[in-house]
């Protein structure tokens, strides 16, 4: 090797790594914003407590008022902490179907597993189905949870029968929205007024439904699923190499894919069990986190994770702030932001083909 | 170093085997064979299952070791399968592919001689596309992007290179560098390389070996000027043809017409 190719040699390898610290650097970065984006939802709140006052009583409760303590225990903290999980969970079962489905357009709600939950959810409602020792609303969950899991399973049993391709896998996923959908709308349509109300409201996603019991649910979920992710990291990269070539590298396609399915359906399914329908997170977090740190997994799983809690925790402070006095469903707003986005998405990648 | 041995291979896609009961001459070490025939023949097929990516029956043996038999993990070690084309739209510079490719599993190859990104660096340096290592792999050319490919397939350093039509969406200049690249380091490396081509020039000119595949099964084998005959075309590809050898196994194939 001549000295010119050793010097060009270690430029690259300098660039590579430097590569490798602006990534980090930018998974950092993304942690503080959700961070912030954290406290902001938190002080954002039509009581017009002042910051310094909710500041004040996390530190302290002893200090504050009951009404203070209802407020910020009881409301800010348990849908602000939720807001968080919600989006990093969808964000993250967003990631893994797009890489396991090769299909940049997969996330939990385009493939069906948020329709799946929003009938299960209307069925418990409607039906007022009640099982022993179960609350009303832990039924309405539970049962949200079974369907939104059901669908997942449906999806690989089918398209395991079948035996094709990931196209195929995505069909039917559309399919079942689209079966879901209009099962909800029947079971709407024959529902009573005060039933349809709260299925609705359901229906929409939101974050009023959080109380500390299912954050710790959905933390848990979260904190067993993701090292589990992230040990399949390098496995999911090779897999964007193409399918068959990742197998020859020694990956176990089909056992990654299955595996990577079932963290899918349990971390979507018990996303939208507790806060109902909420679209586009689990499609544009992957996507944002493509932009900034590209596809090595060791990095976009965990840039997903914070960018979907990051638009997550906006959209509920946005939802708190946009019609003052008025708590939006965070569902509506993150569509808002959604579509948008995805319109951009869909224009980038006809250009790129 | 020991060779590999292929008998009574049959493999396919469901009930229906595509390559019936194949037997391969041995394939050396450091040899470049080339596997022709026409559209259909059960070329890709039969690179797919020494491969390990289709259930086949019969025997695949590289030296004592049975490579039908063995776990994913352990033959990944050993055999590398290079497709024809990488997918689009991927977010990875090409350097980090060929990283991937050293790190894609548990089972990768052992390195522990330099850290990764040198090995794939000095993988990129020998084929001469380092420029490209920082670049997006969306953003090359067909042509780099199949010296990437070869990249990624190199950097594992396999025993056995599977090749399925490496050169068929590259230009002439392209054609012979994939080519003589690999048997260089084909050479070089003692490795033993099966490539399915499709055009008999490039077949003849760069391969120790060929091997005519005809309706899933072998119609000729030997060195090139053995293999590549007029009688050979007319009775695999249909076509009446003339074959000029131009000193060593650089042969001209011109077709005159179908039959």
């Amino acid at each position: 090797m001549t000295g010119s190719e050793a010097t060009s040699g270690s430029g690259v390898l300098g660039q590579y790594n430097r590569l490798v610290m602006r990534r980090l650097g930018i998974v950092v970065a993304l942690g503080v914003m959700c961070l912030a984006a954290f406290l902001l939802d938190v002080v954002t709140g039509p009581s017009g407590l002042p910051a310094g006052r909710i500041f004040q009583g996390v530190f302290d409760p002893a200090s504050l008022s009951p009404s203070e303590y209802a407020i910020i225990w009881q409301v800010r903290l348990p849908y602000a902490v939720m807001a968080l999980l919600v989006g990093a969970a969808l964000a993250l079962a967003g990631a893994e179907m797009q890489t396991v489905l090769n299909n940049p357009l997969a996330s939990p709600f385009t493939l069906g597993v948020s329709s799946a939950a929003s009938f299960g959810a209307s069925l418990a409602i409607v039906l007022n189905l009640s099982l022993p020792f179960i609350a009303g609303d832990w039924l309405i969950s539970f049962n949200a949870f079974v369907f939104a899991f059901g669908s997942v399973l449906l999806l690989q049993a089918l398209s395991r029968l079948r035996g094709s391709g990931m196209e195929t896998l995505v069909l039917f996923g559309i399919a079942l929205v689209f079966a879901f959908n209009a099962l909800t709308a029947l079971v709407q349509f024959v529902s009573s007024q005060e039933a349809l109300q709260q299925l609705v409201f359901w229906t929409m996603g939101s974050l009023s439904r959080a109380t500390w019991e299912n954050v710790a649910i959905l933390a848990v979920v979260l904190a067993i699923v993701t090292p589990f992710s992230m040990l399949s990291a390098r496995s999911l990269t090779a897999l964007r190499l193409g399918e068959d070539r990742a197998r020859s590298f020694g990956v176990h396609v089909d056992r990654l894919r299955m595996l990577s399915l079932l963290r899918v359906s349990l971390l979507s399914a018990t996303a939208v069990a507790f806060v109902g329908a909420i679209g586009f997170i689990g499609l544009v977090g992957p996507h944002i986190s493509r932009l900034l740190v590209g596809e090595d997994h060791r990095f976009h799983l965990p840039a997903s994770i914070l960018s979907g809690a990051l638009i997550m925790a906006l959209a509920s402070a946005a939802s708190k702030a946009l019609v003052p006095g008025v708590l939006m469903p965070v569902g509506i707003v993150t569509a808002m932001v959604g579509v948008p986005a995805f319109l951009v998405l869909i224009f980038r990648s006809g250009r790129a083909t | 170093m020991s060779g590999l041995g292929v008998s009574g291979l049959s493999a396919g896609y469901g009930a229906t085997p595509i390559v019936r009961d194949v037997s391969l001459p041995e394939l050396k070490a450091g040899e470049v064979t080339s596997l022709i025939g026409p559209n259909g023949a059960g070329k890709s097929t039969l690179l797919r299952a020494l491969a390990g990516l289709l259930s086949a029956r019969g025997s695949v043996l590289l030296g004592e070791q049975d490579l039908l038999g063995m776990p994913v993990g352990e033959r990944s070690k050993l055999v590398t399968y290079m497709p024809q084309t990488l997918p689009q739209g991927v977010a990875l510079s090409v350097l980090e592919t060929v990283i991937g490719a050293l790190r894609a599993s548990p089972h990768s190859v052992a390195t522990g001689v330099a850290d990764d990104p040198r090995i794939a660096l000095e993988i990129l340096q020998r084929i001469g596309i380092e420029a490209l290592a920082m670049q997006r792999l969306d953003q090359l050319s067909g042509g780099q992007r199949q010296l990437v490919s070869l990249a990624q397939a190199l950097v594992r350093a396999p025993r056995v290179l599977l090749l399925d039509e490496p050169t068929s969406a590259l230009d002439l200049r392209y054609q012979l560098r994939v080519m003589n690249l690999v048997r260089e380091v084909a050479r070089e490396r003692g490795m033993i390389v099966l490539v399915v081509l499709h055009d008999l020039h490039t077949a003849a000119r760069s391969s120790d070996r060929i091997v005519v595949l005809s309706r899933g099964e072998i119609a000729a084998a030997g060195a090139p000027r053995d293999a590549i005959t007029p009688e050979m075309l007319a009775a695999v590809y249909h076509v009446r043809a003339r074959v000029e050898a131009r000193g060593g196994d650089d042969l001209l194939v011109m077709v005159d017409s179908e039959i």
